[in-house]
């Protein structure tokens, strides 16, 4: 068997240490990663989770919807031109709300029956001019769910008629109809009345047409999903930021687990000469430690993923941590990486024992 | 193809270079026939350290040769050294001599990972060997839970148990009183010449001549025979 195995069944504590260290690293690792896919999930939605394969702004608007408006002539243009399939409305405002006895930041999106979520997981889409909405599955969390009530500040009452997946748009997000949704706005903000009519951007479905030939076409801006929410102030800045703090979380568990070794290496200097000078090759030694290294990565993965998943289910609903798969299999990744990092550090150390230091006593 | 076990020739180790230089062992020649145990003996700084070192592969004369059963050492990559020292040679060092998170038994079985027998044949020695070293009952017992005399059993059934040709022993009984380690310098000298092996044993202790076929002096790293 091998010997760092052997080690760890019968010294099992020191190794609980070292797994508990690397644990409560990746604890902190796991939870700041599902804070930035909650923030970043969960304010680009809408352009990802609708059939919509380019969104059509205003030509100055920088691709940004609070910047962008479309009229009613422009809709039946972009419908109109040569390679586009479908086209529907997109518009979005933010305004405090009640629903369930709770205040909330509430952002209101509007669409059309091409621009609608697509990942319904409870209930159905709001009908055409009925006051009904479809929340984000993340709304869910604040007790929100079908038959309740919304109700914005000097609106309408909307009932919630169904829950969609991934389709978050920074607050607490709801989808209306886009007739119902100007409705709405006109009585919340009427000072925005003169934009009746009129949506901020456009989804849009074609045969293959690129996106380049439509802009000419049409002389609007035309972009991917994934270009419109490069675009949505500070969401990108946001995801970078949190990452290269989680990617630092892990050099300092590299590092840990290499101080870790150094110090077990150091202190087991006569045991490697030994064993060294009784003919095993550096090879079985290195072996033995790099099991190690793996093992307490593994073990502390496992226990720093329990932990969060722990403190995932007692965090408020404000908090927008969200816990992908995904990124958990990454991370476990990068931790078995960055353990098996930190104890090539002890490489070197184990080689260059002399095992001629075994003979003559204590060195 | 020789009958002897080992033929030391011309053998120098100097430490250092200019006028720091220490001659540790000068020109040592010595041939141990097959089943030979020697002790050598010497004071201090003497060289007898240095001298088991270099016949044991683990360090490098600055002179001379060493021949372990008509193959040449001194030639050796450290790589071929290594290989050579875990199938031909079996170390008793003064202290630790055990890998402390492994039972008595597996102390021995460990030689598995590196001798050229297999498993089973290292088991089945392993076995026997415990027995002959009076340990049978104690072969699960990590070395902490084993007296200093009971250690050095093990190690001595570690030297063994891959059928080595010479066994080199460094005051094995230094950490363990007179009587005891008596005891343990029987046991080996015992197991060496029921074997036949070629053993040397470096030593202090006057006392633990008896048990050698003659022993060896060496002073100021110069032998004496
Ligand atoms: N690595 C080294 N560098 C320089 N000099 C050394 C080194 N190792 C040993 N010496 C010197 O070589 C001489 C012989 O040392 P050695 O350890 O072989 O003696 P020894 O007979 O084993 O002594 P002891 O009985 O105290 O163990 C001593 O003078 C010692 O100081
Ligand atoms: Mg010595």
């Amino acid at each position: 068997m091998n010997l760092g195995l052997s080690e760890i069944r019968r010294t099992p504590g020191r190794f609980a240490a070292i797994a508990g260290a690397v644990g409560f690293i990746v604890f902190l690792a796991l939870i700041l990663a599902a804070l930035s896919d909650g923030l970043y999930l969960g304010s680009t939605g809408a352009y990802r989770t609708t059939p919509a394969q380019y969104w059509v702004f205003s030509p100055t608007s920088g691709l940004e919807l609070s910047r962008s408006t479309i009229d009613g002539a422009r809709l039946e243009q972009v419908a109109a031109t040569d390679g586009v399939e479908t086209a529907g409305r997109l518009s979005v405002f933010n305004t405090t709300a009640t629903s369930e006895g709770q205040d909330l930041q509430l952002s209101l999106l509007g669409a059309d029956a091409n621009t609608m979520p697509v990942e319904i997981i409870e209930g159905r889409l709001p009908e055409p001019e009925a006051l009904e909405v479809v929340v984000d599955s993340q709304v869910t969390r604040k007790g929100i769910g079908i038959g309740s009530l919304i109700t914005p500040t000097n609106g309408p009452d909307l009932e919630v008629v169904g829950v969609a997946g991934d389709a978050g748009f920074g607050f607490t997000t709801a989808w209306a109809q886009h007739d119902t949704f100007l409705e709405v706005r006109v009585s919340v903000r009427p000072e925005l009345g003169a934009l009746e009519g009129t949506s901020q951007a456009l989804g849009i479905t074609t045969d293959g047409t690129t996106a380049d030939r439509i802009a000419e076409a049409t002389g609007l801006s035309v972009a991917t999903p994934q270009e419109a929410i490069d675009a949505l102030p500070g969401a990108s800045q946001q995801k970078i930021t949190l990452n290269g703090i989680v990617y630092t979380t892990f050099v300092v568990a590299a590092i840990v687990v290499g101080l870790f070794f150094a110090l077990v290496t150091l202190e087991k200097r006569n045991e490697y000469a030994v064993l060294k000078a009784i003919g095993m090759p550096n090879r079985k030694l290195v072996a033995a430690i790099f099991v190690q290294a793996l093992i307490a990565s593994a073990v502390g993965y496992v226990f720093g993923l329990a932990l969060s998943r722990v403190v995932g289910l007692l965090l408020p609903s404000t908090v927008p941590a969200l816990f992908l798969g995904e990124t958990a299999i990454a991370l476990l990744g990068v931790a078995l990486f960055m353990g098996s990092l930190g104890a090539i550090f002890s490489f070197r150390r184990v080689t260059r024992i002399d095992p001629a230091n075994a003979l003559g006593g204590p060195a | 193809m020789t009958s002897k076990a080992l033929e030391v020739e011309g053998l120098t180790k100097i430490y250092g270079e200019g006028h720091t230089a220490v001659t540790a062992v000068s020109e040592a020649s010595l041939d141990l026939a097959g089943n030979e145990f020697v002790g050598l003996l010497g004071p201090s700084g003497s060289g007898k350290t240095t001298l088991i070192s270099m016949i044991g592969a683990l360090l490098t004369p600055t002179d001379g040769s060493v021949r372990i059963g008509g193959e040449d050492i001194s030639g050796m990559s450290k790589k071929e050294q290594t290989r050579f020292r875990a199938n031909r040679i079996g170390f008793v060092f003064q202290s630790f001599n055990l890998v402390p998170f492994l039972t008595a038994r597996e102390n021995l079985t460990v030689m598995a990972n590196v001798s050229d027998l297999s498993k089973k044949e290292i088991g089945d020695r392993a076995d026997q060997l415990l027995e002959e070293l009076g340990l049978a009952d104690r072969r699960d017992n990590l070395p902490e839970q084993l007296s200093g005399g009971e250690r050095q059993r093990v190690a001595i059934g570690r030297a063994l148990v891959t059928d080595p040709d010479l066994i080199l022993v460094d005051e094995p009984t230094a950490s363990l009183d007179t009587e005891l380690g008596k005891a343990v310098v029987e046991m080996l000298a015992k197991e060496i010449k029921e074997r036949n092996k070629a053993g040397i044993m470096v030593t202090h202790d006057l006392r633990m001549v008896e048990y050698t076929d003659r022993t060896i002096e060496i002073v100021d790293g110069r032998l004496r025979i």
